[in-house]
């Protein structure tokens, strides 16, 4: 297949016979197919990674958010406990949505009445892709009162 | 011609992999950025814990002291031993235990086993502040097993009261005399003496001061001496700069209250708690008292010019108080357990 060369030949003849062989071009095509693929799968895997790290770190800050506002009397924290309303943090997709619960448990403390130990526990959910996507966070509270001198 | 073709194939397959490790490069980047979000969000997860653990400790202790003050105190502390103290804070000065975690509910994820809860106080100096610390180490069914975290905080307890309203008179007697219609001897001359302070917070401090270890050797020494033997007492106690509390119980008074032997020297104040009954004291002597002396009863004249002028003298001080003379915060209420203000650290030192 290859062309023969003479000293005689023209310079453009010496540029073709410069080329790939069919079978030189033929790994290389595979070569660069299989690299290509492997690296789009790392890249599509990672990206699904970084977006999973990064729902899981907005679902603990919304889930923290609603702990810190446990027993807090400002409208602002009064109104998350009032709406539960699916949040939508992100601007950039607005067809993420996050959805916070909580429940309040009474821990039994003998001789004390029910208030004196409370449990709040937090669930964040979202639509993720495959893997699992919640977060769970708990805060507990005595009701033991803080002494500020008057 | 062949040795060019093989170059491009060389140079195609050297440009592949370069591309392919950089590739690998930044998907170690992601993995590594990923897993410090992770590690992140678990340590927030174990402070919460610890915090949780904090929480629990605070409403058991709260619990403990709601029955008197020597029952909580006793029961509370039961476990107490040297072992559990940091290096700088060791007895008989200091008081520290580890709390037995299976009596709480610890909270979910929290792995018993390495976590704590260590409660340490100074008995001669602040007893009635107790320094909480929560240590919580999350499960190993937890995807941040391992992960642990330390917070700590101060709460009042109470084991003593403020000495508000103490008389300052060297001798505080009680002149009332029991009457079918007031049968009761008040509490007027412990009052005067130990202001706000109960008699079962003042036994309870002399048990802790016992049960811990200090006496009259070791450094500090014991200050507050509770007596339920009514022998004579015949040990001198206290010195100007650190001055004792003594104090002669209902018990030791059933009888007769006990005397001081001769030239037996007390620095600080002492109390006989003679139920308002004269007759308690009629036959009782006393040895130097340096500070304050109360008394729940009357003294006939004689003892009270030979308390004044005789060799077994009374005299006067002005810290008389100082050995349950203890950091009360002005305004505070004495009777249920407090948090400190500024004392929650999210720390171990």
């Amino acid at each position: 297949m290859r062309a023969l060369s003479t000293p005689h030949d023209k310079p453009w003849r010496h540029a073709r016979a410069a080329g790939f062989t069919v079978l030189e071009a033929l790994v290389v095509s595979a070569l660069m197919a299989f690299g290509l693929t492997s690296a789009m799968r790392l890249s599509l895997e990672a990206l699904a990674a970084a977006q999973h790290s990064r729902n899981v770190d907005i679902a603990s800050g919304l889930a923290q958010d609603l702990a810190e506002c446990w027993g807090l009397h400002t409208p602002r924290c009064q109104m998350m406990f009032l709406q539960n309303v699916p949040l939508f943090p992100l601007s950039t997709d607005p067809n993420l949505g996050f959805v916070r619960s909580w429940t309040v448990h009474h821990i039994p403390v003998k001789g004390r009445p029910a208030e004196q130990l409370q449990e709040l526990q937090i669930s964040v959910t979202w639509s993720d892709s495959a893997q699992g996507a919640q977060v769970a966070w708990l805060q507990r509270r005595a009701s033991t009162p803080l002494w500020v001198e008057r | 011609m062949q040795q060019r073709g093989l170059a491009t194939l060389w140079a195609s397959t050297v440009l592949l992999i370069l591309t392919s490790l950089w590739g690998w490069l930044c998907l170690q980047s992601i993995h590594a950025d990923s897993v410090r979000s992770q590690q992140q969000m678990q340590a927030a997860q174990a402070l919460v814990n610890s915090e949780a653990l904090l929480e629990t400790a605070l409403a058991f202790i709260e619990s403990a002291y709601t029955r008197p003050a020597l029952d909580a105190d006793l029961s509370l502390w039961s476990t107490a031993t040297a072992n559990h103290c940091p290096s700088d804070k060791a007895p008989p000065q200091w008081q520290c235990m580890l709390w037995p975690l299976d009596g709480l509910p610890l909270p979910e994820w929290t792995d018993a086993t390495p976590s704590f809860v260590r409660l340490l106080r100074d008995v001669r100096h602040a007893p009635h502040r107790i320094q909480i610390m929560a240590d919580a180490t999350l499960k190993p069914s937890h995807p941040g097993a391992g992960s642990r975290a330390t917070v700590q905080q101060s709460v009042y307890v109470p084991i003593s009261a403020t000495l508000e309203g103490v008389s300052s008179a060297a001798l505080v007697l009680n002149e009332q005399v029991l009457t079918v219609d007031a049968p009761h001897c008040d509490m007027r001359a412990w009052q005067s003496v130990f202001g706000q302070i109960t008699p079962l917070q003042l036994k309870a401090l002399s048990a802790l001061q016992m049960h811990n270890g200090l006496s009259t050797e070791t450094q500090p020494t014991r200050t507050v001496y509770w007596i339920d033997n009514p022998q004579l007492w015949t040990q001198h106690l206290g010195t100007s700069t650190s001055p004792v509390v003594l104090v002669f119980s209902e018990t030791a008074c059933a009888v007769e209250c006990p005397s001081l032997a001769h030239n037996t020297t007390v620095v600080g104040t002492v109390f006989y708690q003679s139920q308002c009954q004269a007759s308690k004291m009629q036959r009782w002597q006393s040895g130097i008292i340096a500070g304050q002396l109360g008394i729940e009863a009357d003294l006939a004249p004689a003892q009270k010019l030979a308390l004044v002028n005789g060799p077994n003298g009374l005299t006067g001080s002005a810290n008389a108080h100082a050995a349950i003379h203890f950091d009360w915060p002005k305004g505070i209420d004495y009777s249920r357990v407090q948090r400190v203000a500024g004392t929650w650290k999210n720390a171990g030192f």
